[in-house]
């Protein structure tokens, strides 16, 4: 919009400042419509027209302001003043709409213009397109056409092929499932045969290994005894067999027989005896009994070889266990001297005549006999003489403690 | 199942059946290959199987190791089976080894009396049986000389055996008859001569 001039209620001229073009939003911008099509165009145009004419309507109604009234209220004069002034208002919209109506009504000029210029033209034009819109429209209908056709022909086409008649087989002659059965019978078959042979050969494996652990084992006990494997199969010569065993037998019978022939505590040759024994004994009376018990003492002592030691010879105890047995360990004599000790000790110098001579476990004694304080001339047997001086003063300690008290 | 005796057991001589196998020797078998191998799970009945399978009797051998023989004495010791059950085992005749098992597991649980007369009619039995000695050699023992051995001995294959009442006792109390030996009606014939 340019700058322009006015002239105010007095005359005056007053310079209008220029309008600047703003946007608004939702409004099209200015350059816009020069670009639209006519036929649009003539619409606009003429909407345009219609709400310019309303709005003048609208806006003439209500400004009615005197002479009184201006003169005493300033801002009614103004308002006055304003009015006056032509289409320029206070209101905002109403100056947006007075701009609009004076575009609007500068491009009816110009499409009239137009208009009037080349009517011609457009009624060619306007021929043109619908010649084009016409051509348009024929081709689309003969694509339709086509279509149509081919869809027609397709469904004659199936209609064309011949149907067979269903026929009903009962299941036990359908041969797709008799053919199902075979397969899974077949199926089965192998795999049971396959399972079979998988057992078959874990047997034969198992077998196998069987085998070779019994010819180890066999073999270890061979290589551990270095013999010949004992063999313990009865009757391969039963005649020996039953004589080793009545040997035996008649061992035990004899054994029963003389549970109690260990001689060496008492004379019993039978348990028949030794209840014997006991009768006997009970009939005694305690001192002849006791009597008898030191007599078999005595015996027994008597009967126990105490061996011929030599001169410094060690002593080792026989020990108490095992003494039943039949072993010849425990019937040695250990009362012999050992071979390290036979040399005769009693040669030797009297300082050598002791107990692990030249060692750390050196003793000064030869042996228990040479030390005997229980003879009767020892020192230890003497009886003490109390000596006079030691009675005196024995006596005079009593003196004094009866003198104390009184 | 592990190395427990079974709960219902009763126990024998005082004591948990499985003690009267010594505690180191019970150990011994208890990490053996055998007893973690082919005593595991048995019952008195699948027992019988592995004792047919024995081929020798022992205590220890070699490197202190238990015989197979001591290991099921130690199951049965641990499945405590009925009575009736061992006495079938001494009974039966076809399987010396299983025959010595129950003989030996007898003689570990039994009563003094219930031993002397299930135990003494097998001196008559005169069959070979593979001993393993302790050195890992075997040798034949015939079975009157295994019982014989339970009956006299204190300690047979490693193992103490629980103390028997002395035959005349058993005789004197009316409980037992007199032994009367298979050889007695030679003997008479023999006297005579």
């Amino acid at each position: 919009m340019a700058a322009r001039g006015g002239i105010n209620a007095k005359g005056e001229a007053v310079p209008q400042p220029v309008k600047v073009q703003r946007y608004w939003p939702g409004r099209a911008p200015k350059g816009v419509k020069e670009y639209l099509s006519s036929e649009e165009e003539d619409e606009e145009e003429q909407h345009f027209e219609k709400q310019k004419e309303t709005e003048l309507i609208t806006s003439t109604y209500q400004i009615e302001i005197s002479e009184q009234e201006a003169a005493s209220d300033r801002r009614l004069r103004r308002l006055r003043e304003a009015k006056n002034a032509g289409h320029e208002t206070s209101s905002r919209r109403r100056r947006h709409a007075d701009e609009d109506t004076d575009e609007a009504s500068r491009n009816i000029h110009k499409s009239e213009g137009i208009d009037d210029e080349d009517e011609d033209d457009i009624t060619s034009r306007r021929q043109r397109l619908r010649e084009h819109a016409l051509e348009q429209r024929r081709i689309e209908e003969e694509q339709l056409k086509a279509q149509e056709e081919a869809e027609k022909a397709r469904s004659e086409e199936q209609q064309t092929r011949k149907l067979l008649k269903p026929v009903f087989i009962p299941r036990a002659h359908r041969e797709t499932i008799l053919e199902k059965e075979r397969l899974e019978k077949e199926a089965e078959e192998a795999e049971e045969k396959r399972l079979q042979a998988l057992e078959e050969r874990k047997k034969e494996s198992h077998a196998l290994v069987a085998e070779q652990i019994q010819k180890e084992l066999t073999k270890t006990v061979d290589e551990e005894t270095g013999k010949v494997e004992v063999d313990d199969t009865d009757g391969l010569d039963e005649q020996a067999e039953y004589e080793a065993w009545k040997l035996r037998e008649l061992k035990r019978v004899y054994n029963d027989a003389e549970i109690f022939n260990d001689d060496l505590l008492f004379d019993f040759k039978s348990r028949e005896n030794e209840r014997e024994e006991i009768e006997r004994r009970r009939q005694m009376s305690d001192e002849v009994r006791f009597k008898e018990d030191l007599e078999r003492a005595r015996k027994s002592r008597e009967e126990k070889s105490k061996g011929k030691y030599r001169f410094l010879q060690k002593y080792y105890h026989k020990g108490a266990f095992y003494l039943d047995t039949d072993d010849k360990l425990f019937k040695r004599d250990y009362t012999e001297a050992t071979p390290d000790e036979a040399a005769h000790k009693e040669l030797l110098p009297k300082i050598m005549q002791v107990k692990n001579f030249g060692r750390a476990g050196q003793t000064k004694w030869t042996h228990l006999a040479d030390q005997d304080t229980s003879t009767k001339d020892s020192p230890w047997r003497q009886k003490l003489k109390r000596t006079n001086n030691a009675r005196d003063d024995i006596d005079r300690s009593r003196k004094r403690r009866t003198r104390d008290r009184n | 199942m592990a190395n427990r005796t079974v709960s219902d057991a009763i126990a024998v001589h005082g004591t948990n059946p499985q003690y009267l196998i010594e505690k180191i020797i019970r150990t011994r078998i208890y990490e053996s290959l055998y007893w973690k191998e082919s005593c595991f799970g048995l019952t008195a009945e699948t027992v019988i199987d592995r004792a047919i399978e024995l081929t020798s009797i022992g205590g220890q051998y070699g490197n202190q190791r238990p015989t197979e023989f001591l290991a099921l004495v130690l199951k049965l010791l641990q499945l405590q089976p009925a009575k009736e059950i061992i006495i079938e085992f001494i009974r039966q005749e076809d399987y010396k080894y299983l025959r010595a098992l129950g003989v030996f597991y007898l003689r570990l649980a039994g009563t003094s009396l219930e031993i002397y007369q299930y135990l003494e009619p097998l001196l008559n039995d005169y069959r070979k049986m593979r001993q393993r000695l302790p050195s890992g050699d075997f040798d034949i023992i015939c079975m009157d000389e295994f019982i014989d051995n339970l009956l006299r001995e204190e300690r047979v294959f490693d193992t103490i055996l629980p103390r028997l009442a002395k035959r005349h006792v058993l005789e004197e109390n009316d409980e037992l008859p007199p032994r009367i030996s298979a050889l007695e009606d030679d003997l008479e014939d023999d006297l005579p001569e």
